[in-house]
């Protein structure tokens, strides 16, 4: 199955859940107003609707995916994990160092230069001036 | 005319060095805060709230109007240079704001955004100058039953005009209504499609999610494309080669005129706000632009249509703020809760209790509306700098701005995970052809339609009759069946002559 066939099923499924939950656990009427499903169920069927049609009237579609897309994918996920143990700031940091030397193949100078400003530039945005408080993890930094 | 000689009783007020100071001070946070993809006018302002707990009420109110208008022009700069609205009245600027970027063009783009927006913002101020009071009721004319009506017909066309394959932006609407449904359901708090996730009972946050569709799925982009660009490469951009030339400047200035109308009574409307403005607006003038075929391939005149309306809905929000005390968005509520702190009842009673503050403030957005567009021009060859940084390293830099923008608007690592999800979902939506504005535009408008849908059959007791027998209602309902029916029409018109041609 394409890749996009995948992506109009999984809409339908969404949907068809959607009016499922609608109608049985939230309620479509409710004496004289809507229930909590009413929406839900309005458009939860109309987009199903929409996504059968796309599925029976649209063309399959063959794309070859970049398997470097997920690259910051995985960093995301990684900078998350660290985060818990190490703290935002010292993960951030050490993420645009190490993506930009051992990824993009730069300097150890530039890639320090880089790395350094553009996280003194956010914490002094989001952490001196908005006063966001950012997570320190478990070693407290 | 007696609302002249109150404005320019007014103007006494506003350029008092206090006011003029605050109101210099709010543009250039607004430009600043508009601009950072993440942070919005909503968040903005409240975080900048506690800034004028000490200031004088009027002074206070000027900063913060000023933050206000400030925000539509800043948010642009975002949404035309990384693809990422800087808040939710900027979507439609995206559409040919980042196509002008990818051809060079980012000068133009944001010369045109803010050429726009001071036209938009100045219509929207003379319009709340003279019409103040008057206009608010006829955002009071707009109960439920039109407010669900005029809903429709936005979410109508939404799939309808967008994107190439019109059944395609029907799917990501439909997929933006069925996501803004996850949390409590706004009228009788029932938590509903949580599936037991506890950072989920609230709903899914606009912020992750804007950042993860046009921000994250971008650096995915930049990836899978991997070439070590930079958008404006080696040439130089400065302000004088930013300017608009005479056709280009005829080519946006009508557009503007019409953006700021249609947004200016857009802005009024309560609940409607920006969002709803840019978006009206880009439609109608892709209907009636020479070149509408053209929109979202990198035209001016869709810039202008955006910003222009989401600038004049700025100032004509203050309209019902002021003479009803009704917020016209999220931000004139922000506005609202001030006004009540500092003692101020917002109400037809404050223009006769309070002339010099009301006055002072709308004499300030004259003034402040001059300040945003310097400042606005000023920033330009400095804003056109992050296009010449490779994007090899913007790629992280974005990267890094989508987490802490994620994190900071719950202070939340749940966010994050939101923005990564949507990130790759709108990747593979992108490589397929599914435009993404309408999933953001359906997400947003969604909770108030299901609000009004509520408040009209509690009014009609269950009788759906109600959207019929409103006069309003009924003609909004009339122009989405049109809306419907028209492009079919036009489709089986066009295969009729086809055959008969060929023959």
């Amino acid at each position: 199955m394409s890749l996009n066939r995948l992506i109009e099923l999984t809409c339908a499924v969404v949907s068809a859940v959607w009016i499922y939950m609608g109608v049985f656990q939230y309620g479509f009427w409710t004496e004289n107003t809507p229930g909590g499903g009413f929406v839900p169920v309005l458009f939860g069927g109309l987009t199903l609707i929409f996504c059968l049609a796309l599925l029976l009237k649209g063309k399959a579609k063959s794309v070859t995916v970049n398997k470097n897309v997920f690259f910051p994918v995985a960093v995301v996920v990684a900078a998350m994990i660290f985060t818990a143990l190490v703290g935002m700031i010292v993960t951030l940091l050490v993420m645009v160092f190490a993506w930009l030397k051992f990824y993009e193949k730069y300097s150890y100078l530039r890639a320090g230069v880089i790395s350094v400003a553009a996280i003194a530039f956010v914490f002094g945005i989001f952490g001196v001036w908005l006063q966001v408080p950012f997570p320190t993890g478990l070693l407290g930094i | 005319m007696e609302n002249f000689a109150l404005l320019l009783q007014g103007f006494s007020v506003a350029l008092t060095l206090p006011n003029l100071l605050a109101a210099l001070a709010g543009a250039l946070l607004g430009l600043i805060i508009g601009a950072m993809p993440g942070i919005g006018s909503l968040a903005g302002c409240a975080l900048l709230l506690p800034l004028t707990f000490k200031m004088d009420p009027t002074t206070a109110i000027i900063m913060l109007a000023a933050i206000y208008y400030a925000n539509m022009y800043g948010g642009s700069f975002s949404a035309i240079l990384l693809n990422i609205p800087g808040d939710s009245p900027a979507i439609m600027t995206t559409l040919d704001g980042y196509p002008l970027t990818t051809q060079g063009k980012a000068g133009k783009a944001l010369f045109t955004a803010n050429t726009a927006s001071f036209i938009g913002g100045s219509i929207g101020i003379v319009l709340l100058t003279i019409l103040g009071p008057l206009v608010a009721n006829i955002g009071l004319a707009f109960g439920p039953a039109e407010m669900v009506s005029l809903l429709l017909l936005a979410l109508t066309s939404i799939g309808w005009l967008l994107g190439e394959n019109p059944l395609k932006g029907l799917v990501t609407a439909g997929l933006g209504i069925l996501l803004s449904m996850i949390g409590m359901d706004p009228t009788c708090g029932q938590a509903r499609f949580s599936f037991g996730i506890i950072d989920l009972l609230g709903g899914i946050n606009f912020i992750p999610l804007v950042i993860g569709l046009f921000g994250f799925s971008q650096v995915m982009d930049m990836l899978a494309n991997k070439q070590n660009f930079s958008f404006l490469g080696g040439t130089r951009l400065t302000l004088k080669e930013s300017l608009l030339d005479r056709t280009e400047l005829i080519r946006i200035v009508p557009t503007s005129i019409r953006g700021g109308i249609l947004g200016n009574f857009v802005g009024v409307l309560p609940g409607a706000g920006a969002t709803i403005a840019s978006f009206l607006s880009y439609m109608f003038n892709r209907r009636v632009c020479k070149n509408g075929g053209n929109f979202g391939k990198g035209m001016i005149e869709g810039v202008a249509a955006s910003e222009a309306a989401n600038n004049a809905a700025a100032a004509g929000a203050f309209a019902p703020l002021l003479s009803l005390g009704i917020p016209g968005s999220g931000t004139a509520a922000v506005l609202l809760g001030g006004l009540m702190m500092w003692g101020l009842k917002p109400g037809p009673q404050l223009f006769s209790e309070s002339p010099d503050f009301v006055w002072g403030l709308i004499a300030s957005m004259y003034v402040g509306n001059i300040m945003c567009i310097i400042i606005a021009m000023a920033v330009i060859p400095f804003l056109v700098h992050i296009l010449r940084v490779p994007s090899s390293v913007m790629a992280p830099i974005i990267t890094v701005l989508c987490i802490v923008g994620s994190y900071s608007v719950n202070n939340n690592m749940f966010d994050v995970g939101v923005m990564l999800t949507a990130g790759v979902i709108a990747y593979f939506l992108n490589l397929y052809d599914f435009s993404l504005a309408p999933l953001l535009l359906a997400f947003v408008l969604t909770p108030r339609l299901e609000q009004s849908f509520h408040q009209a059959f509690q009014i009609s007791n269950g009788n759906a009759m109600i959207f019929l027998t409103k006069p309003i209602s009924l003609a909004l309902l009339i122009a989405m069946a049109l809306f419907v029916i028209a492009p079919v029409l036009f489709k089986l018109r066009k295969n009729n002559k086809t055959p008969q041609a060929n023959e």
